[in-house]
């Protein structure tokens, strides 16, 4: 027992003990390597000392010296008198092969820092359940899986905001495409309307109308040689008239003569009006089988243009079809993001795994043993506990339960006291460790003090203990 | 005599599609061909050889037309073009039913065949695909037509699926030279011999390096050869090398020093590699303001102590964790994953 330390004083047993079988702290050796750079040797930290221990029914003297790039071990067994190598196997060895973190956990109970019942409450309620899930009373399980949450939130807004701009490009992909396939549409529309006006063209109605014209003006034209023989005879017949009337003396033949000119005169003038007008009929049939044939045409220049248009858009649109196919590849492989955010979820899963592993192996036995240790000290009063979970804490008595919260300060303590014990043997896997009580106790309590100081005489654990307080003092130096 | 090889144009690739320089891109591989043909305006070379792929794609008509009228404004130089498996003749490829200008030979079949030169003693040997792949090694069988004159080859290939390359097969065919294309990396395969070109322009993220055409010589009968950059730009990989002593400021000075240095122009993948000191978080997104930036890889990890950690905590979940991790054969999630994983725990974890 060190009654009366101060606080500084407290802490540099438990530090010093650390420190000699684990080494200088990260800490201290990265200061050193700092002041090593800068050539401050003045600043180098330095700790050492001397330990005694025992270890396996051995006797052993540790003494270490460490500094900038010095770690000075010497580890001489009392018993055989021997030095041994000093080198950190072999006191691990002795130290049955358990962590300084374990050491931390198992050896050193720090007091609550709860002032009330209930903030007290909160704090075992706490301890328990991280002791219970991962072997280590200083993690935060919580904090860490909201980091990680917030990292893996981070890369979630990062892809959101790639699969934004990934779906703007396929939309604006997704337009062009869309646009060509109206062209696409309108041209094969085009297409159909010129496919059908060729089709009524070469249609039987078409073809009627084609053969009414070339009928016409094969009519027309035998009309009209038929008006050039009529005339031609015509004036042959005045010709012969004109001589006749000449030549011949007699009336009578000589009227015939001018009724034959006279005939071949109104013939003439018959043929010459009526092939004026066949000509006009000429020109019109003639001009409508010339549109016919213009019409054709176009429409055959038509489809070619069109469907030249109509390849080189089917082109281009097959070529945009690919375009788009791969971008979509492309964009569906897997970001980075997306890798960091798989490895994020894997953290925090293979975390919640082996804190369950942690709890089924040896956390939940941590609940049974405090259990025993509190049943024992509290003389059956409290049976047991339930809540190692991280919820709330409930005792059980003979005549029911009763919330940690409700308990005496010194209650609360007794129990945290149980607690501790209990992981301090479970922890270092049933290795008996010294454990050192960092003014755990407040003294309010004098029953339950008493029984935890005769529990502690009866174990085989060396237990130091830290205190200010004249009751515990008294209680456990066995004055009272 | 003097010629130019070039391949794997790619007009009508769209780079990097929704990256800012994209459209830019887009058109400076058309701009960089018009340079190419620009520069034989001023000084002209006797053979034009675009070993497949001018097209990204099936090529439009009014695409062949601009390249015919590049052309023909070298009427002095022999061109000599084929189609790759990107713009292979399709059966309505436009390609076909084309009319190149005089000074073009565009081999029309998915058969070696040779033409001779109109002006030199120069044959050229050449075959279009016809199909998207060919698997079978035809050019390793590829013969020459006669002893005399120089023997040109024009192929495209050079994988599993496009014409395999053997390049024993190809030295022993005895061509004079061997214009390849298709790979997009300008390589050498035999000196002087056989070569890659290269794109004209980098069309990818993954086309690294410099870009550009082979000039080559033909004197008496020998082939002499040099790379000729010719690329507006550069696809670079940065690797940034981080230690116990960086932030993300001079993370990002060291960046936009090396993107001064290297080109501003130029296009970059970042990787950031090496221990930083734990406390610290990187924002790689940030990085990409700094240039041209396809990507940023954070491939840094923070300066832990494996060993020593899983000794220190061992018997409680941290050491569980590392030795979790430890035991297995980490890919890249599960390696990122422990250190996560790590971080958040000591991080998190109050100090004693």
């Amino acid at each position: 027992m060190f009654y009366g330390v101060n606080e500084a004083e407290k802490n540099i047993v438990f530090i010093f003990m650390k420190d000699m079988f684990f080494g200088m702290p990260e800490e201290g050796v990265r200061k050193n390597e700092f002041y090593t750079e800068k050539n401050a040797q003045e600043s180098v930290e330095k700790e050492g000392g001397t330990i005694w221990f025992r270890s396996g029914q051995r006797n052993y003297r540790l003494t270490r010296e460490f500094g900038a790039e010095t770690d000075d071990c010497q580890l001489f067994c009392e018993d055989t008198g021997k030095m041994l190598d000093g080198e950190n196997e072999t006191l691990e060895k002795l130290l049955g092969g358990i962590s300084e973190t374990i050491f931390d956990n198992a050896v050193l109970t720090e007091a609550l820092s709860g002032n009330s019942p209930a903030e007290m409450a909160r704090e075992i309620q706490n301890k328990l359940s991280i002791l219970s899930k991962s072997g280590d009373g200083l993690l935060d399980l919580g904090r860490s899986e909201q980091m990680l949450k917030m990292w893996r939130k981070g890369y979630l807004s990062q892809k959101e905001r790639g699969q934004k701009a990934v779906l703007r490009e396929k939309e604006k992909l997704a337009t062009e495409l869309e646009n060509l396939e109206n062209e696409l549409n309108g041209l094969r529309g085009q297409k159909g309307q010129v496919a059908q006006a060729q089709a009524r063209m070469y249609s039987a109605e078409g073809k009627e109308e084609a053969a009414v014209i070339e009928e016409q003006l094969q009519a027309i034209e035998k009309k009209n040689l038929g008006m050039v023989i009529a005339g031609a005879l015509a004036i042959i017949v005045g010709i012969v008239g004109i001589v006749g009337s000449f030549q011949l003396t007699d009336e009578m033949s000589k009227l015939g003569m001018d009724v034959c000119i006279l005939a071949a005169i109104a013939t003439v003038i018959y043929t010459l009006t009526a092939r004026r007008k066949l000509r006009m009929e000429f020109v019109k049939q003639k001009k409508k089988k010339a549109y016919l044939q213009s019409r054709q045409e176009k429409l055959k220049s038509s489809q070619e243009d069109i469907d030249g248009t109509y390849e080189e858009k089917l082109t281009a649109f097959t070529n945009l079809q690919s375009e788009y196919q791969e971008y979509e590849n492309e964009t569906s492989l897997p970001t980075s993001e997306e890798l960091e955010t798989q490895a994020l979820n894997l953290a925090m899963d293979t975390i919640g795994e082996l804190s369950r592993n942690i709890y089924l192996q040896k956390g939940r036995k941590i609940r049974i043993r405090a259990s025993r240790i509190l049943r024992e000290l509290t003389n059956g009063k409290f049976m047991e506990f339930y809540g190692d979970e991280g919820q709330r804490i409930e005792l059980s008595m003979e005549d029911g339960t009763v919330g940690v919260e409700e308990l005496e300060r010194g209650e609360i303590e007794v129990l945290y006291f149980s607690i501790r014990m209990a992981a301090s043997e479970l922890l270092a896997d049933e290795k008996i460790l010294p454990v050192v009580l960092d003014d755990v106790f407040h003294g309010k309590r004098k029953e339950s003090l008493m029984a935890i100081s005769r529990w502690m005489k009866k174990q085989p654990r060396q237990i130091i203990l830290l205190t200010k307080n004249e009751n515990v003092k008294s209680i456990f130096s066995g004055k009272q | 005599m003097r010629f130019i090889h070039l391949a794997d144009v790619h007009l009508g690739a769209v780079p990097d599609r929704g990256c800012p320089w994209s459209e830019k891109r887009e058109n400076e591989i058309w701009e960089t061909f018009r340079r190419v043909i620009a520069g034989i305006r001023e000084n002209p070379v006797d053979l034009l050889f675009i070993a497949g792929d001018l097209f990204h794609r099936q090529p439009l008509p009014y695409e062949l037309n601009e390249v015919n009228n590049l052309f023909s404004s070298i009427p002095n130089t022999s061109v000599y073009l084929m189609a790759g498996d990107s713009d292979y003749l399709k059966g309505d490829s436009f390609y076909r039913e084309f009319s190149w200008a005089p000074n073009v030979t565009f081999f029309q079949e998915e058969k070696i065949t040779c033409v001779k030169d109109t002006k030199s003693d120069v044959y050229v040997y050449g075959m279009s695909y016809e199909h998207p792949k060919i698997e079978a090694p035809v050019y390793d069988s590829v013969r020459l037509a006669g002893r005399e004159g120089v023997h040109i080859l024009l192929a495209h290939g050079g994988d599993g699926s496009h014409c395999p390359v053997n390049v024993a097969a190809l030295a022993e065919t005895g061509f004079d030279y061997i214009a390849l294309g298709h790979l997009h990396t300008p390589q050498s395969l035999i000196r002087d011999v056989a070569a890659y070109s290269g794109t004209l322009e980098p069309v990818c993220s993954n086309d690294f390096g410099e870009h550009g055409y082979i000039e080559g010589r033909i004197e008496n009968g020998k082939v002499r050869t040099r790379f000729v950059p010719f690329s507006m730009r550069t696809y670079n990989q940065l690797l940034i090398n981080v230690n116990e002593g960086s932030t993300q400021l001079s993370v990002e000075d060291t960046l936009k020093d090396e993107i001064f240095r290297r080109g501003g122009l130029n296009i970059y993948r970042v990787i950031l590699q090496g221990k930083r000191k734990p406390e610290l978080f990187l924002i790689p997104e940030k990085l990409k303001s700094f240039g041209n930036i396809t990507e940023v890889l954070d491939e840094t990890r923070p300066a832990y102590d494996l060993e020593s950690l899983q000794k220190r905590y061992a018997g409680t979940l941290i050491g569980d964790y590392i030795r979790f991790f430890q035991e297995k054969n980490r890919n890249t999630v599960e390696d990122k994953a422990l250190y996560y994983g790590l971080q958040a725990l000591l991080e998190t974890r109050r100090s004693s």
